[in-house]
């Protein structure tokens, strides 16, 4: 159980603080959770609190029964974490093997033997094996990527906290990696943030979105899309003049009849030819941030 | 011209934004000043040619902090140029058409600018002291400045362009530790000890300049310098500067062509 | 022990080789030289060169880590970390140290001017402790790794160009860094070595108490 009360957070001092959480009260059980938001929203620094790397300014967050503001308490969390940050660095020098088998030493999964099993288990897992022995300064990006999850998963961590993980990910890839992750979430805390709308509506039972530093939905995905009911177009226009009045154009495709807009908005008054569309969780997420 | 101008006034922000930088440049400069009070200021014994007094006391001020300013000077701005290639921006700066010599210049010129900068407040900083504290004639301020100007800037402008040349073909740290040694083995020590080029016209310590053009020698053993000589010296350095820009030029050239 | 060699491994290699090379340049100039002059090149070597690559390298020891966000998220206490990054550069110091002088003794140079064999241990010891932790320390308060090397680089030239100053002064001699090796079986040095080792521990409760602030430096 997470359990994080009225958290604030405030970098730097003076005129030029930011303040990138503003009072957010959340809790997460078990399972997959998810985190939506515009960039600069808070996600990032969210998690980066959750994995006992930066202290709150205000307000308290409990892990797993463990107080985030002691020493003691993020030591507890921290034994259990496997965590993946936005800006992943790695060691150049290293073979994807070394570079994982390093981080599970300084995770403390001290028997040779089991970190043997564990290293190569992961690098299975993200389909490296037969590059494993390679140096990483020569991996793609998404290359990269995936020694990043590998090390997240090599502690068999209790709570799994991912930062944009699928990103620069093959689409084959991305999708491997999000059934793995709701396997791993079966028994485990998976927190994961993205901007890919539609990983979220098809892992996660529970989400939300933050904006400026604040919680703007907390839910399922199903009630977030369900926002967005009775607010989605589609509006042909012959000429191909972009509808306005408050409408957002989510997405648009060029046909022989003219050009199709797919809308969210209020009101489509002005636009007869308007069909209404049913939701999907972009539309929900687009309907909740007007 | 612009875009050469461009580079310099950003390179030079970004160079004398650095607080820490400046807080230890300030720190040791502190020590200094802390020193010349300790050591007491003698001017009026020497009453018989003031100005000649004034300017040999403002070129061994300047001296002295040249002693130490360019290793600072070097340490720091030795990230600049490899700073490029570790964020990414050469990439960036690559497909935007700035040619290489342009904004190697810019760079060069916007970094070492700012450190002179930073040694031009901090020798304002001192001879105003100096000034309060023993009565000086306001000059000496000026003298100050044109003791930088001979002395200091030309050990600057030579010390900037290895730095940022350098660290292209070796570890940061390397060099930063390298330079360090070589400021003292290269100008102060004596080759009774070991060979070095400190008794040559590399020495780049405005010990020249300071004999020659400001008749101030801080040992008595030290031999007399032509004005031709301190000429030669501040040109050699300036060259060498010219030298290490043209190889970084054809170095980034050669490895563009090459990836 | 493979974790240290996966630490030296991953971003520290000049920690090794830099050391070593200006070790092995230090060897080539004492075969050059002859009778007293050899003395000299041993002792600019012990104790002058050694502090300033042991401070060069510590400045660079924490911070040019590509991947430090990953390293403190594991539950590693930050001593621990401090232990492993200086841990490592000191001991190749001490390495460089012991064989060079190993190199010395088979030359057949003497260095009992620098005290007996436990005295001459301390003559550059103290001095590397010193500017290993500063170096370190420096880094984590600047939040960059140039501050650190900075901080060395101009106390190290400040204290050799001006050692006779700061050797003759009664009360700044005690942190003069070369004091141990230009007085070595003078009393004052002892003083001189305490002072030294209380501000490097202290430098060393500073490093760690900032890089327990971990959220500085990503
Ligand atoms: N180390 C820092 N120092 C100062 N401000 C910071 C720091 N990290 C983040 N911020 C600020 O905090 C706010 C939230 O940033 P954060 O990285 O948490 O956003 P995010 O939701 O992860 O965004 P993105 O989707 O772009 O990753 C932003 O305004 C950012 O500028
Ligand atoms: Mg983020």
């Amino acid at each position: 159980m997470i359990e994080i009360k009225n958290l604030h957070k405030t970098y730097g001092s003076g005129p030029k603080a930011v303040t990138a959480l503003k009072g957010i009260d959340l809790s997460i059980e078990q399972g997959m959770y998810g985190l939506l938001g515009p960039n600069g929203a808070g996600k990032t620094t969210l998690m980066r609190i959750l994995a006992g790397i930066v202290h709150a300014s205000a307000g308290s967050v409990w892990v797993n029964g463990n107080d985030m503001k002691t020493d003691q308490g993020r030591r507890q969390v921290k034994a259990q974490l496997g965590y993946l940050p936005q800006e992943l660095g790695l060691y150049p020098d290293l073979t994807a093997r070394q570079f994982v088998d390093y981080m599970a030493i300084l995770k403390g999964v001290d028997d040779p033997q089991l970190r043997k099993k564990r290293v190569q288990a992961v690098l299975e897992m993200v389909s490296l094996l037969d590059v494993a022995d390679r140096k990483i300064k020569g991996y793609s990006g998404g290359m990269k990527r995936r020694v990043g999850i590998a090390q997240a998963l090599v502690n068999n961590p209790r709570i799994l906290i991912v930062d944009e993980p699928t990103a620069g990910l093959d689409p084959e890839e991305r999708i491997r990696f999000r059934n793995l992750l709701v396997e791993l979430a079966a028994k485990r805390f998976v927190l994961l943030s993205t901007h890919i709308v539609g990983d979220i509506g098809q892992t996660c039972r529970n989400m939300t979105v933050l904006s400026k530093g604040e919680v703007r939905y907390q839910g399922n995905p199903a009630e977030l899309t369900q926002l967005a009911k009775d607010h989605v177009w589609t509006i042909t226009s012959p000429d191909g003049a972009k509808p306005n009045a408050g409408l957002t154009i989510v997405s648009m495709q060029h046909m022989p009849e003219g050009v199709n807009y797919r809308v969210v908005g209020a009101d489509v008054g002005r636009y007869p030819q308007a069909v209404q569309e049913q939701p999907s969780l972009e539309d929900g997420y687009v309907w909740l941030m007007k | 011209m612009k875009k050469f101008l461009g580079v310099l006034r950003y390179e030079y922000s970004m160079s004398i934004r650095r607080r820490s930088l400046l807080v230890i440049m300030f720190l040791f400069a502190a020590f200094f000043i802390y020193l010349w009070a300790d050591a007491g200021v003698q001017f009026q014994q020497r009453e018989d040619d003031i100005t000649q007094a004034l300017l040999a006391e403002a070129a061994q001020t300047v001296f002295f902090l040249n002693l130490f300013f360019p290793v600072i000077v070097g340490v720091s701005s030795a990230d600049r140029a490899v700073r490029d290639d570790k964020l990414g921006v050469r990439e960036i700066l690559r497909s935007t058409g700035l040619g290489n010599f342009v904004h190697v210049l810019g760079k060069y010129f916007g970094v070492a600018f700012s450190m002179l900068t930073v040694e031009l407040v901090i020798v304002i900083l001192i001879s105003t002291i100096l000034v309060t504290l023993s009565a000086l004639p306001l000059a000496f301020v000026l003298y100050s400045l044109l003791a930088v100007m001979l002395i200091s800037a030309p050990a600057i402008f030579f010390v900037t362009a290895f730095s940022l040349a350098c660290p292209l073909v070796m570890p940061v740290r390397v060099y930063q530790i390298m330079f360090t040694g070589y400021w003292y083995w290269g100008n102060y020590l004596s080759p009774q000890v070991l060979p070095t080029v400190s008794n040559t016209l590399l020495n780049a310590s405005g010990r020249f300049p300071m004999i020659a053009f400001f008749g101030e020698k801080v040992a008595t053993n030290w031999a007399s310098v032509s004005h031709t000589e301190a000429v030669a010296n501040i040109l050699i350095l300036l060259g060498c500067a010219a030298l290490a820009l043209t190889a970084m030029i054809a170095y980034l050239n050669w490895r563009e062509k090459r990836a | 022990m493979s974790r240290l060699n996966y630490t030296f491994q991953a971003f520290q290699k000049d920690h090794f080789w830099l050391p070593v090379a200006v070790m092995g340049l230090f060897m080539l100039i004492t075969l050059l030289m002859t009778g007293d002059r050899q003395y000299s090149v041993v002792r600019a070597f012990l104790g002058f060169t050694l502090p300033l690559l042991a401070g060069g390298l510590s400045a660079y020891t924490f911070l040019e880590d590509s991947a430090l966000e990953l390293q403190f998220a594991t539950k590693r206490p930050a001593w621990k970390m401090i232990a492993e990054r200086l841990g490592l550069v000191l001991f190749v110091i001490v390495f460089v140290s012991l064989t060079f002088q190993l190199f010395i003794q088979l030359l057949g140079v003497s260095l009992s001017p620098l005290g007996n064999v436990f005295q001459r241990q301390l003559v550059w010891f103290v001095p590397c402790l010193t500017t290993l932790v500063l170096g370190g320390a420096v880094s984590l308060m600047a939040r960059n790794s140039n501050g650190g090397m900075a901080a060395v680089g101009g106390l190290w030239i400040i204290q050799i160009l001006l050692r006779g100053w700061f050797a003759r002064e009664p009360v700044w001699r005690n942190v003069l860094l070369f004091y141990g090796v230009m007085d070595p079986l003078g009393q004052p040095r002892i003083l001189n070595q305490i002072t030294l080792t209380v501000f490097s521990l202290l430098l060393l409760v500073a490093a760690h108490t900032l890089l327990k602030k971990q959220e500085r430096y990503i």
